[in-house]
């Protein structure tokens, strides 16, 4: 059954070392143990993996109270990690039996504990070494010969496995088949002999392999790149978000001496929980990278040469203000990375629209580029992605479509996953092919590439034949839809798409079925040939199965980069001011700012490289983004950047891009500053500043902040917090996101 | 008038020059530093060592544990692995830069207390003196005791 | 009170685990009786009848079966436990070989009791000729309508498999049974209050009834003569009624099974088994290695009984009774009981992985000469951080039979680690049974050959 999203928990009345109070039914005990703030030891108990109880460390007393007021205390102590909280239970955590339990567990496990901890990377930080120190015997009657066992032996580029150190808690080969669900690690042998290793000795070849490493009580799993690098008391850690793909995994980033050491997850049960994906959690350090722009440049002869700041301004601002006098306001334009953050993107645009009085201003790398307003938001009345992380449980279908999950968006993956193992929540899946997500969902089409279109259309003319008459009842334009995929029949379907009619047929009763459905768009979807009339379909589908207005179901177009969904909302695009506005609804805006703005819709970012091309637009000015490599089309993007006349290029590294660049800007990499991103559900969430800047690298809100100053001898922002406040004005939803409310954990922006 | 000036003159320039005179054949407290040096107490704690095992492998396996024990933080250590072609410590790990800064150290001897192979003692060696501040940060070719000579047959 | 032969009425009749042969002799008039009455009623004649189970614990049979739920949204099974790992306990073997028509009998009415689809003969993985008995047995039924789709024109569908262990003690705990069944490592799963109950979510999360082998076999007799009539057996008793086969084993002239009525006394049973051989009594081990050991003057008295035995701080446990005659060294008995459990713990709690071992590292030190006198209480107490700290009952039926030599045999422990010898190693008739000297080298706690991970990394390089 899939988790309801507003179930009010039934409360029970228990009491703990003599403290009475309510606690949700079925909460383990060792979690209400926390609520009196009795401490119990756990190793094997983690609170996002299923409770085992293997390890013994929890156990307290517990007993029944009896209907005539009396306890009946059980015989044996109980592990309270697997005892779910029920009426009239009665707990006591520091009896002495109970110290003297702990005791003895501690005294077992550490009889074979080669105790090396001057030299195990988890010393410090290690649970075995807290629980000893707290509660464990002060020495050891053990006096036979320990296990002796092999020592480090890599598992993977990653892990390294120390097996004398393991305490078998199983807690990672737990991982390893519940969560991330590739079932890596087992334990080989039994009872004394117990290790856990790899099927067969194979590499451990998972994309969530860095997670066992964290979840370790003890230095058996240990990171290869972080090994004997630094120790607990010399690095300093920062909270800070992956800037890896749109989920915005919350991480905490670890550095000695200002040096990036390792990235460890930060628990936040909205978005990651407490998982990193391998791909973020070593991550190359991009803040000592070799090719880091250090200074600002100017080409002069034919090279990039070292300029102070201001003179690189001066030149941008000459370049720009002239260029735009004589050929107009199209003769610029401005193309914004999806790498920066919001605060970086609204300034961007304001540079643009109130510096120059431009509109040529876009984000997307992608083929889409057409208006969302129009596309998405209008026929669906809200704001897309609609639903947050947390719906995927409470959603009874998770239809992923052109995306390979675990590629894209891996903490989506794991919560999809998640949902299925633990609430029993289907799946299907649209893929050209196979992909990990396929090994849970119940149904997997998969297409010819390209066709996608084609798929959408066969489904929604199912699904228009399978959905009940009184539930389509209220779809307005019903029939122009029914118009629309008439032709579209399930032999025209597998013509187009290799799909077989049976399985598009189960696919589409599995859709008209579920109560509700969540819809995963990806890739596939955003780079399609068509990808309006794509999105248009797929709204369609949302809508006549009712989940346009469905708290957990929904149409979920994720962005493919760390703050896409920032960059729509801070109207980073030719054709939308910020908060999604239309450019008609200009005059609050130019309220707030105090200047015109353009009324004429800018070039989307096609028309941009065209126009570069046809050497319309002289000056062109790219921050944080890196089109030669990672536009859809680079020959393109590579021609455009090649021919236009000035151009600037801000950002962390010397890309293919900025190699072409007139004016090459430092900007600051994502620990070197502070900020906020906007992940897909569009959860806004605050980065800190972990290291110092390398050379002379500036935040990317500060260049334009100062380029700013220059154009309008407006007061600038001096520092974001100032940014977000602004926003806050120009888009009410955001005021919500203001640095004062964001805490930790982020806040989900709501419209309206 | 005499018997004042025996009193206030005379009487004190002989007494002082008694306490000389009984001094000059008693055994001298003061050496002719830098020529001759007085003998340490055997626990003084001055100069650091990183001591040796007899097989001339380091006793330092690089733990960090001195810099966490350090109370003025002047103790820089990095680790690394040791490897069979290349081996410095017994077990898994070595210390490849262990740095003091002799300018912030104050001689409390804590990192000697945390260490748990016994590889950093503070020894005898007083004369810290030099010109330049660089000079001060000794590293860990400084610190280490030279490898046992080999005996010849 | 004295040998009562029920379950192995028949036992030695040639051919007796043949279909006609069975029949002949009043086989499945239980099953033909059972299916005419309605299901709750043999559920009441199995109440009556006082029946406990027969793997140890002596838990009511009733009270699982009727724990089963009464509609069938979720398919229910039956499984039949003959995991019979026990040291010293050899009963299912003879049941399984001699009358597997019995026990497919018992498992066809409790199958028609709870409404079960099909029931499941876990069958130990040594017991290759049982399997093979019981596989011809179930062959036999499903020909003669006794089994498959609408047995005996009932409407009542069922079907047997017969399933073998891989060699683990661990499996014959009902949870890790039902674990290895579902083609999981054989470890122990939660219980009861941190889970359901099998008898609601059991394999596969269905309800699971599960029984030992003996229990089911007793089931036909019981339908068959009513409940009634059953609980008049061993009616001397407290609360053990009926029969019990009793393995008997070691220092007798007649070691076998011998089938007994509950109230017997202790040295009856040996006078059955043709009495101690070798010399006097010295201790008896009533109920299966992993039980307190009962040393000779307590088993004059001693009757044979779930409460009576409890009482005298044994137990019945699955009927391995273990006969020492006065030659034996407990000490070594006591290595050797550690030693097993050490090898079969499953490795999943703490206690039992660590601490068994740790008892036979301590033990064969003992052994070696080279034990020290406060060895004693250090035994006593990684006994007590053992017992009830463990996930399952295996650590239990670890520590208590140390702890209980150590508390009947102080003498000798302390008398082993004083002379660094046995009480009885000069004697010539202990030279004769000690275990032989090239024995120690295959014990698989030594670390320094047995190496898993390097020996496969070895294998790999």
């Amino acid at each position: 059954m899939p988790r309801p999203k507003h179930a009010e928990p039934k409360l029970v009345n228990i009491e703990i070392n003599g403290i009475a109070l309510q606690v949700p039914e079925g909460e383990y005990l060792v979690d209400a143990a926390k609520r009196v703030e009795a401490d119990v030891p756990v190793f094997c108990y983690h609170k996002y993996m299923e409770a085992v109880g293997m390890c013994r460390m929890c156990l307290v007393d517990v007993g029944y109270k009896q209907p005539d007021g009396s306890v009946r205390k059980m015989p044996k102590p109980q592990a309270s990690c697997t005892l779910p909280c029920s009426e009239g239970m009665v707990a006591w955590t520091e009896t002495e039996q109970i110290i003297k339990d702990r005791k003895a567990v501690l005294e077992f496990l550490l009889i074979n504990h080669p105790l090396d901890c001057p030299i195990c990377d988890r010393g410090g930080e290690c649970p075995l070494q807290n629980n000893t120190q707290f509660y464990g015997p002060s020495t050891s009657r053990y006096i036979e010969i320990k296990r002796h066992l092999p020592k480090s032996l890599p598992l993977s580029d990653h892990v390294m496995l120390d097996l004398e150190r393991c305490i078998q808690c199983g807690r990672c080969v737990r991982f390893t088949e519940e969560v991330s669900g590739d079932a890596q690690l087992a334990f080989l042998f039994r009872g004394a002999q117990t290790q856990p290793h790899t099927f067969q000795l194979t590499e451990f070849n998972s994309r969530f392999s860095g997670n066992v490493i964290e979840i370790c009580p003890v230095g058996a799993l240990t990171s290869r790149r972080y090994r004997f690098r630094a120790r607990p008391w010399d690095i300093v850690t920062q909270k800070t978000i992956c800037t890896g793909c749109s989920n915005g995994c919350n991480i905490y980033l670890d550095s000695r001496g200002g040096e990036m050491v390792r990235i460890n997850a930060r628990e936040n049960p909205q978005v990651n929980e407490t998982w990193t994906c391998d791909k973020g959690k070593f991550q190359p350090n991009i803040m000592r990278a070799p090719n880091r722009i250090q200074q600002p440049m100017i080409r002069k002869d034919g090279a990039l040469q070292p300029v102070e700041w201001h003179e690189a301004y001066a030149l941008i601002l000459e370049r720009f203000q002239d260029e735009r006098d004589k050929g107009g306001v199209n003769a610029v334009a401005g193309f914004a990375g999806q790498r920066m953050t919001n605060e970086d993107l609204y300034l961007f645009q304001k540079l643009f629209r109130a510096g120059f009085g431009s509109n040529n201003i876009d984000h997307r790398l992608t083929r889409y580029q057409g208006d969302l307003n129009k596309d998405l938001y209008t026929p669906l009345g809200t704001f897309a992605p609609q639903n947050e992380m947390r719906d995927l449980e409470a959603t009874s279908l998770i239809f992923i479509f052109g995306s390979d999950l675990i590629d894209e968006q891996p903490m989506v993956y794991l919560r999809a996953r998640k949902a299925w193992h633990r609430f029993g929540v289907k799946a299907l899946v649209a893929y050209p092919v196979p992909t990990e997500a396929e090994h849970f969902a119940e149904n997997a089409l998969r297409y010819q590439p390209g066709s996608e279109l084609a798929l959408a259309s066969g489904l929604l003319r199912a699904l228009l034949g399978l959905l009940p008459a009184e539930k389509l009842d209220g779809i307005e334009g019903l029939e122009k839809i029914r118009d629309s995929v008439a032709s579209c029949d399930p032999g025209w379907v597998e013509a187009q798409t290799g799909v077989a009619p049976g399985v598009l047929e189960r696919a589409a009763r599995m859709i008209a079925d579920s109560p509700s459905m969540m819809l995963l768009a990806g890739e596939k979807v955003w780079n399609h040939r068509e990808a309006q009339t794509l999105i248009h379909m797929l709204t369609q589908i949302t809508r006549v199965t009712g989940n346009a207005d469905k708290e957990e179901g929904g149409l979920n177009l994720m962005p493919l980069a760390a703050n896409g969904q920032g960059a729509i909302d801070m109207g980073a695009l030719p054709n939308q001011l910020p908060g999604y506005r239309s450019l008609a609804e200009k005059a609050s805006l130019e309220a707030v700012w105090g200047c015109t703005l353009p009324t004429e819709p800018g070039l989307a970012s096609d028309a941009m490289f065209q126009a570069c091309l046809e050497s319309s637009v002289k000056c062109l000015y790219i921050a944080g983004a890196n089109p030669v490599a990672e536009h859809y089309d680079p020959t393109l993007a590579a021609r455009a950047v090649q021919s236009v006349e000035f151009l600037v290029v801000q950002d962390v590294l010397m890309t293919e891009t900025a190699q072409y660049a007139d004016v090459a800007l430092p900007a600051c990499a994502f620990a070197e500053r502070e900020g906020t991103y906007t992940n897909f559900e569009r959860r806004a969430q605050r980065t800190w500043q972990a290291v110092p800047p390398t050379g002379e690298a500036k935040p990317d809100w500060r260049i334009f902040s100062e380029l700013l100053l220059r154009l309008t001898q407006q007061t600038p922002a001096f520092n974001p917090r100032e940014v977000m406040k602004e926003v806050g004005q120009v888009f009410p939803a955001y005021a919500a996101c203001a640095y004062d409310h964001l805490k930790d954990q982020g806040v989900r922006w709501q419209q309206g | 008038m005499i018997a004042e000036i025996v009193n206030d003159v005379v009487k004190p320039i002989g007494t002082g020059f008694k306490t000389t005179l009984r001094h000059l054949f008693k055994p001298k407290h003061t050496v002719n530093y830098p020529e001759a040096k007085k003998e340490q107490f055997p626990r003084t704690r001055w100069r650091h060592v990183l001591l040796r095992y007899e097989s001339g492998l380091e006793r330092c396996i690089g733990c960090s544990l001195c810099a966490g024990a350090c109370p003025v933080r002047c103790i820089f250590v990095e680790a690394d692995d040791n490897t069979d072609q290349q081996r410095y410590s017994p077990g898994e790990r070595y210390a490849k830069r262990y740095e003091i800064n002799m300018l912030r150290c104050i001689f409390c001897g804590y990192c000697q207390d945390a260490c748990p192979t016994g590889a950093i003692v503070l020894r005898e060696d007083f004369e810290l003196a030099d010109y330049t501040r660089e000079a001060f940060v000794y590293t860990k070719e400084m610190l280490l005791e030279p490898l046992p000579v080999q005996e010849e047959i | 009170m004295a040998e009562y032969k029920l379950l192995t009425q028949h036992i030695d009749v040639p051919d007796f685990y043949q279909m006609q042969v069975y029949e002949s002799l009043g086989g499945y008039l239980g099953l033909k009786k059972a299916v005419e009455m309605e299901r709750q009623e043999v559920i009441d004649e199995i109440k009556k009848s006082g029946l406990r189970g027969r793997g140890g614990a002596g838990f009511p049979a009733w009270i699982k079966w009727n724990g089963i739920p009464k509609d069938t949204s979720k398919p229910h099974y039956v499984i039949c436990n003959s995991d019979e790992g026990e040291p010293g306990t050899f009963k299912d073997w003879e049941l399984m070989h001699k009358a597997p028509h019995q026990l497919v009998e018992g498992m066809i009415i409790a199958g028609y009791a709870t409404l079960a689809k099909a029931g499941y003969i876990y069958i130990r993985g040594e017991y290759v000729e049982c399997a093979q008995r019981v596989r011809h047995a179930i062959d036999q039924a499903y020909e003669a309508g006794y089994l498959g789709k609408n047995i005996l024109g009932k409407g009542f569908d069922y079907d047997l498999y017969v399933h073998m262990g891989a060699g683990s003690y661990e499996c014959g705990e009902e949870s890790a049974l039902m674990s290895s069944l579902m083609g999981e490592r054989g470890q122990p799963r939660l219980k009861f209050p941190h889970a359901p109950l099998p008898t609601i979510a059991g394999v596969w999360n269905c309800p699971t009834l599960i029984n030992n082998c003996e229990t089911l076999s007793v089931a036909p007799h019981v339908i068959n003569n009513g409940g009634e009539w059953y609980a008049q057996i061993g009616a001397s008793t407290k609360n053990s009624r009926g029969t019990k086969l009793f393995s008997v084993s070691g220092h007798v002239n007649k070691p076998g099974n011998y089938e007994i009525e509950f109230g017997t006394s202790l040295m009856e049973l040996i006078e059955l088994a043709g009495g101690v051989s070798g010399g006097a009594l010295k201790a008896i081990i009533p109920g299966g290695s992993s039980m307190p050991i009962l040393p000779a003057d307590q088993c004059q008295d001693a009757i044979l009984g779930y409460e009576e035995l409890m009482e005298k701080g044994t137990m019945v446990g699955s009927g391995g009774c273990m006969v020492l005659n006065e030659h034996s060294c407990i000490v070594t008995f006591a290595w050797r009981t550690a030693e097993f459990y050490a090898h079969e713990s499953c490795g999943k709690c703490t206690p039992c992985r660590e601490g068994t071992r740790w008892m036979v590292q301590i033990l064969e030190r003992i052994l070696q000469g080279k034990g020290r006198p406060e060895d004693i209480e250090l035994l006593l107490e990684v006994c007590d951080q053992i017992d009830g700290r463990s996930f399952c009952a295996l650590g239990d039926a670890a520590a208590w039979p140390v702890r209980g030599m150590i508390k009947q045999f102080r003498n000798e422990f302390e008398y082993f680690i004083e002379h660094g010898k046995s009480i009885v190693a000069d004697r010539p008739e202990w030279q004769r049974m000690a275990p032989p000297k090239h024995y120690e080298r295959y014990n698989p706690m030594r670390y320094d050959y047995t190496y898993g991970i390097e020996r496969a990394l070895a294998g790999k390089g």
